[in-house]
């Protein structure tokens, strides 16, 4: 067996527009499978909107978030949303609600984080995807 | 070497060029490589396109600030969307088909966005 490798994924579109989050978890969920680490998802741009925790999805479909829940059950990886994008976008979590007098909007389970994740990706991880 | 591969138009909020400024704030020294409709980063005339926005030429010429002192374009590109050459950045360089083969095959990591 080869020796397992280390991923990052990166995500730039929108979960309600684009299969790319299925793809993407399809991957993940194969890679945990074959013993490989999930160094962290990174959601960038429109795919911010897959934090936002008011989504109401249609009967009988889960929100878009459900599924990277899900796969974080397996191998506890962080699901780490752009700060600037998912500000831009109303996704704010504890911290910045208190700073900006709003609404907190993140979806428990997902974290607002800064580009220097990025480079410690590009650093650490042995695979870099975008999806 | 990561290579920042930008192949959407320049938007309101050049969210690929403020990945790519994060890397080298970093000191990643990252690549950039200019694909598709994203050529138009490279535009010395591009404006910004709401009031109090960035304009991507002032962003991207500001480039070799972070040591980010080449931007590589698909040549091809340049003639499918008929851009001029004399308009694109000073520090641009083209690239025929087997160039950018390379540039992306010695790159530890590839960016698209």
């Amino acid at each position: 067996m080869d020796a397992a490798l280390s991923y990052t994924i990166i995500l730039t579109q929108s979960p309600a527009l684009s299969e790319s989050h299925l793809t993407a978890q399809g991957l993940v969920s194969e890679l945990i499978a074959q013993g490989d680490k999930i160094d962290r998802i990174f959601f960038y741009q429109d795919a911010a909107f897959v934090g936002l925790k008011s989504q109401i999805p249609g009967q009988g479909l889960q929100p878009s978030y459900q599924g990277w829940l899900d796969l974080q059950q397996k191998q506890n990886f962080p699901l780490q949303i752009c700060i600037a994008n998912a500000l831009r976008r109303g996704i704010v979590d504890k911290t910045e609600a208190q700073r900006y007098q709003c609404l907190e909007t993140l979806q428990a389970g997902f974290q607002l984080s800064g580009l220097g994740e990025i480079a410690d990706a590009c650093q650490s991880s042995d695979r870099i995807i975008t999806l | 070497m990561t290579l920042i591969i930008i192949s959407s138009a320049p938007t309101l909020d050049l969210e690929p060029v403020e990945l790519l400024l994060a890397l080298a704030a970093f000191e990643q020294q990252p690549s950039i490589l200019l694909l598709g409709e994203g050529i138009f980063h490279g535009n010395t005339l591009q404006q910004c396109k709401r009031s109090n926005g960035k304009a991507a030429s002032k962003i991207m010429s500001a480039l070799p600030m972070y040591d980010c002192e080449e931007i590589f374009i698909y040549q091809a590109d340049i003639e499918r969307f008929g851009l001029e050459t004399d308009i694109l950045q000073p520090f641009c360089t083209l690239l025929d088909q087997q160039q950018l083969q390379q540039l992306i095959q010695q790159s530890k990591h590839c960016v698209n966005l």
